[in-house]
């Protein structure tokens, strides 16, 4: 039989939890029951002893009274008889002497005179018991006058008990109870090993079951027998098994399914890495080409002397220009619908004007291309509608650009047929088709992604940023619409897209600009008092100049408080604010000046060109919002709009470019004096100084068109305007620039920009 | 002068009230005694008044004493106290041996007959030896020798107690005991050779200290004794012959009937009655038959 001698083990636990109580509970019993039978076993010796010396003292009187020694022997031997009774001893006064009758009785100065012999005392292995002997006088008259009779003692006896039959019977208790006790604790012992077995056992089976499982061994089960409880949990740990089982198989399909994931990410990522490395090629290429043109015509320029070949060689450098700034709007396009969307500009317009300025624009590069190119309005299509026509005319744009791009021969076709609209609305399908070279099935599925064309070489034949498609399919998507590309390989390629329109049925006739002159009229704001809220001198200058180019009467107000004051004693057609000024910043000037009712309209100005900042400036009360670098034309339509001057409104796309006249060495100089302040106010670590004079050169870079220096500008302020090694580089790069530039050159043939 | 006076009062107060006042005086506050003194009064006149009065109360003894007609005292301690007092009334002594009476009347009066002059009227408690002869003659008519234990008190009427025997045909065995000797070793010789043992009621001390030696010793040599006293029966006598309280009380009235009607009688009264008393276990161990007309007349003296 295998014992349990770990002391810590549960068995251990249970046999010594067991077995201890039950010894001591046995041990302390047997003594108590040893004790009480002892003190039972004196107690009967004792009443022997006093039954047997009351019954000698009262029996023998009589002879010891008399002397009379064969009877005194006679009584007495009859009480040896009685068990444990070994000798008598008598006593008698009278005779003064004393009798030993039977083998045992203290001699004579036996009796230790310190012992009180009425009481029980021993001697050895005997007990002795002492009796006084009395002849009893019994009133024998019957009128009898004395009450009581004094007894006459004839003398004692002490009986001598043997403790030996006691010692016999407490041994053989002893020993039976020490017999029971040793068979309860050995039948304890085997019970508790079997009841500490039937735990143990089961235990030990469930901890080896456990110590499997954590070394990642599942599949061995616990027995579900024996001990209620332990079935419990060996129930509970198979669950646990079964349930962990299913949590690593689940969890090594996720990791399967993460990894595949993981790996498609990957794949993904190096195909973005890719695209954007291929991107930034193609970018760089698609910049490169029409800067190279630029600044190799302006090279050409500078030594040309003929006056038609300049002009030609401006016209090819405003061409590139153009293009250079279509490709930077398309990627400004595609990055605001990447970070929040398109905001469409919902406004009244006329589709057949749309269209057939749309005609015009492209006609020329189908015509260059031998191809034809025929737009065909369906007669049921509404023609006053509202939407973005801006917005619209970009996806007609990108498409006939494409279209035309990739069509050598054959022709190119737009048609506009009205479909049947979800609500009120009018809906329409515009579908343009060409001839060209057609694109391959699987190719057509990625052609909407960004940066994505049908294959390298597409980009190295035809250029492109590849963002055409993809804006278009975001404009209209913005404008509750769908977009689909069927095409065969050198077939041609069919692109229909659909857009919802909201029918404009109070449809006035609206002014039309049929010519597209690129110049504004020299009175078109003729008499019209604006108030030019605007710190930095330049600017000041810069837009005084530009508003009297136009016949407009300017008053100038250096700071927020300022255009105030102005505002509350003069009258003004129109106040364009400048956002960042000094005391007061144009935003809460505006605020204060709009809460009079007969305040005249704000134009707010900003380099800012967030969202957020133009929504503060209109929620301030601005009117509108004109962004710098300020387009001339648009800013004059934007006052006339404000103005109700719509009669004289412009539709023509401007250069972008301020054409008023600035002396380059005030331009230069007012740059140089910003940057040096720049610098003094990075060394100073002065914040509010370098946040206010960053924004003003921003602003000042942007009105003036120098669109390098304002992206150096832009690269500063993203260090966080610190006063780091960077920042001085940074300013020094934009003085050299201001030196090597063309545009701050003295000998600048225009003397203008 | 003395006993005219004695009986004048009487008279006077028997003539003059019709009536007359008893001090009882009592040895003990004990049932016996006032038993006695309830059979007494209950055979009284109604008009006759009494109080009782016990050894311990000398001073109410003494102030009712001038106001009662006659003295009755019972039991030797009583009858001491009345002589210690003094007192001038008649006076019956009732529950007392021969032998402590003559001890009293010697000791306040100077003999017995000096006593009897003075008003004393003793009824004595002992029984006369002859009715016990008697009794053990029709007990045993075979027995011939007659042991009896004298005292110190007793033995003076030795020659009496061997007449008596002789005159029954039998011989007498005396013992008179010796107090200063093992009882028992007196005791058991003249026991042993009697056929009955008759012991005579002695000084308390006598009585006392061989009653239970002379039982055992008949015991052990199958001698019936004849004992003198109700107890002595009840402690193994096979027969006493004793005075009751009824008959104590019978001869007191009697006494005292006798005293009003014809005056005081001076001598001393031996018991009238007698009862006699037997021990059945006893007998049936002797093999003993009892006559029935002992049995019936045991409480009446026939003998």
């Amino acid at each position: 039989m295998k014992l349990p001698f770990d002391h810590n083990s549960i068995s251990s636990r249970l046999i010594v939890t067991g077995l201890l109580p039950l010894a001591l509970l046995s041990t302390l019993m047997a003594f108590y029951f040893i004790s009480n039978q002892r003190a039972e076993m004196l107690s009967n010796l004792h009443d022997t002893g006093h039954i047997a010396v009351r019954q000698v003292s009262q029996s023998t009187a009589f002879a010891l009274y008399s002397g009379d020694r064969k009877r005194l022997d006679s009584l007495s031997y009859a009480t040896l008889e009685i068990p444990s009774v070994e000798g008598i001893v008598f006593y008698s006064y009278k005779d003064n002497e004393r009798l030993k009758i039977g083998s045992v009785g203290p001699s004579k100065g036996e009796i230790p005179p310190n012992i009180d012999i009425s009481v029980p005392f021993q001697i050895g292995g005997y007990w002795y018991f002492y009796s006084e002997i009395i002849s009893e006088r019994a009133p024998i008259m019957d009128f009898e006058e004395v009450i009581e009779y004094e007894p006459e003692k004839i003398g004692w006896v002490l009986v001598a008990l043997s403790d030996e039959i006691l010692n016999q019977k407490e041994q053989s208790f002893i020993i039976t109870a020490a017999t029971v006790v040793l068979l309860s604790l050995l039948l304890a012992f085997w019970l508790s090993i079997r009841i500490s077995r039937t735990v143990s056992e089961p235990l030990e089976s469930l901890t080896e079951v456990v110590g499997k499982m954590e070394f990642g061994d599942l599949n061995p089960v616990a027995s579900e027998t024996g001990i209620s409880e332990l079935a419990k949990l060996a129930r509970g740990i198979n669950g646990l098994a079964d349930s962990v089982r299913e949590s690593n198989q689940l969890m090594q399909s996720e990791i399967d399914r993460a990894t595949q994931e993981l790996k498609k990410t990957l794949a993904d990522l190096e195909e973005a890495m890719r695209t954007k490395d291929q991107f930034l090629a193609r970018m760089s290429h698609e910049l490169r080409t029409p800067l190279t043109a630029v600044l190799g015509f302006s090279k050409i320029l500078l030594e040309e002397t003929d006056e038609l070949k300049r002009i030609e060689q401006l016209g090819v450098i405003q061409r590139c220009s153009k293009v250079l700034l279509t490709m930077i709007d398309d990627v400004l396009d595609f990055s605001r619908a990447e970070r929040s969307g398109f905001t469409l500009n919902i406004v009244a317009f006329e589709l057949d004007k749309l269209v057939g300025d749309l005609k015009s624009l492209f006609s020329l590069e189908a015509k260059k291309q031998n191809l034809s190119l025929k737009i065909h309005l369906d007669n049921e299509v509404p023609n006053n509608l509202y939407g973005d026509p801006v917005r619209l005319a970009q996806i007609i744009s990108n498409l006939l650009n494409n279209a035309i791009k990739f069509t050598a021969s054959g022709s190119v076709e737009v048609s506009i047929t009205p479909q049947k609209a979800k609500s009120k609305n009018v809906a329409l399908q515009f579908v343009v088709t060409d001839t060209g070279k057609g694109i391959s099935k699987q190719k057509i599925p990625s052609l909407f992604d960004p940066f994505t064309q049908e294959d390298i070489s597409i980009n190295r034949l035809y250029g492109g940023n590849g963002l055409g498609l993809s804006i278009a399919k975001r404009l209209v998507v913005a404008m509750d619409g769908d977009i689909t590309i069927e095409s065969e390989v050198n077939v041609g390629t069919k692109v229909t897209f659909s857009c919802e329109f909201a029918e404009n049925e109070n449809c006035v006739t609206k002014l039309q600009t049929e010519d597209t002159n690129n110049q504004l009229a020299d009175n078109m704001l003729s008499g019209v008092r604006i108030l030019v809220a605007e710190d930095n001198k330049f600017n000041q200058q810069l837009l005084v100049e530009l508003l009297k180019h136009h016949g407009a009467v300017c008053h100038l107000a250096g700071n927020g408080q300022e255009a105030i004051n102005m505002s509350e004693t003069d009258s003004f057609d129109l106040i364009l604010m400048d956002l960042h000024m000094p005391i007061m910043d144009g935003k809460e000037a505006t605020k204060i000046i709009v809460k009079n009712v007969t305040c005249p309209p704000i134009i707010a100005l900003t380099a800012d060109i967030t969202d957020l900042v133009k929504n503060e400036l209109i929620e301030a009360g601005a009117k509108s919002v004109q962004q710098k670098p300020l387009d001339e034309i648009k800013l004059i339509n934007e006052i006339l709009k404000v103005l109700d001057h719509q009669s004289e409104l412009s539709n023509l796309s401007g250069e972008g470019m301020l054409s008023s006249v600035i002396p380059v060495a005030d331009l230069k100089k007012e740059i140089e004096k910003n940057l040096d302040n720049l610098e003094a106010s990075l060394r100073n670590s002065d914040q509010t100084a370098l946040r206010s004079l960053l924004h003003d050169l921003m602003g000042f870079c942007g009105l003036y068109g120098i669109s390098e220096i304002r992206e150096l500008v832009i690269d500063l302020k993203n260090l966080e305007i610190n006063s780091c090694p960077k920042s001085f580089e940074i300013i020094k790069a934009i003085r050299q620039h201001m030196m090597t530039s063309d545009k701050f050159k003295s000998v600048d043939p225009l003397q203008k920009i | 002068m003395y006993f005219l006076v004695l009986s004048a009062n009487v008279y006077a107060a028997n003539s003059q009230h019709n009536q007359m006042h008893a001090l009882f005086v009592l040895s003990r506050d004990n049932v016996n005694y006032t038993n006695v003194v309830d059979l007494i009064v209950a055979d009284w006149d109604k008009n006759n008044k009494y109080s009782i009065v016990f050894k311990e109360e000398q001073q109410k003894l003494v102030n009712l004493v001038d106001k009662t007609d006659i003295v009755i005292s019972l039991g030797t301690s009583a009858v001491e106290t009345v002589f210690k007092n003094k007192c001038k009334k008649p006076h019956i002594a009732t529950l007392v041996t021969q032998s402590s009476f003559d001890s009293l009347a010697e000791q306040y009066f100077g003999s017995e007959a000096m006593a009897l002059a003075a008003g004393i009227s003793p009824i004595l408690l002992d029984q006369p030896f002859e009715r016990k002869v008697s009794l053990a003659k029709k007990l045993f008519p075979k027995a011939s020798r007659v042991g009896v234990m004298l005292g110190s008190a007793s033995k003076g009427k030795i020659t009496t107690y061997k007449n008596a025997i002789i005159d029954s045909e039998m011989r007498p065995q005396i013992l008179v005991i010796d107090p200063k000797k093992n009882p028992i070793h007196q005791l058991d010789p003249i026991i042993k050779k009697s056929d009955i043992f008759v012991p005579i009621a002695d000084s308390h001390l006598i009585n006392v200290s061989t009653a239970k030696w002379i039982l055992q010793l008949s015991y052990r040599y199958r001698v019936p004794v004849i004992g003198y006293s109700s107890n002595f029966v009840d402690a193994g006598a096979l027969a006493s012959v004793y005075s009751s309280a009824e008959g104590v009380a019978k001869q007191t009235i009697e006494l005292l009937d006798t005293i009003f009607k014809v005056g005081y009688i001076h001598s001393k009264h031996l018991p009238k009655y007698c009862t006699v008393k037997f021990n059945t276990n006893v007998a049936w161990y002797l093999n003993l038959k009892i006559p029935d007309d002992l049995v019936i007349d045991a409480d009446k003296c026939v003998l």
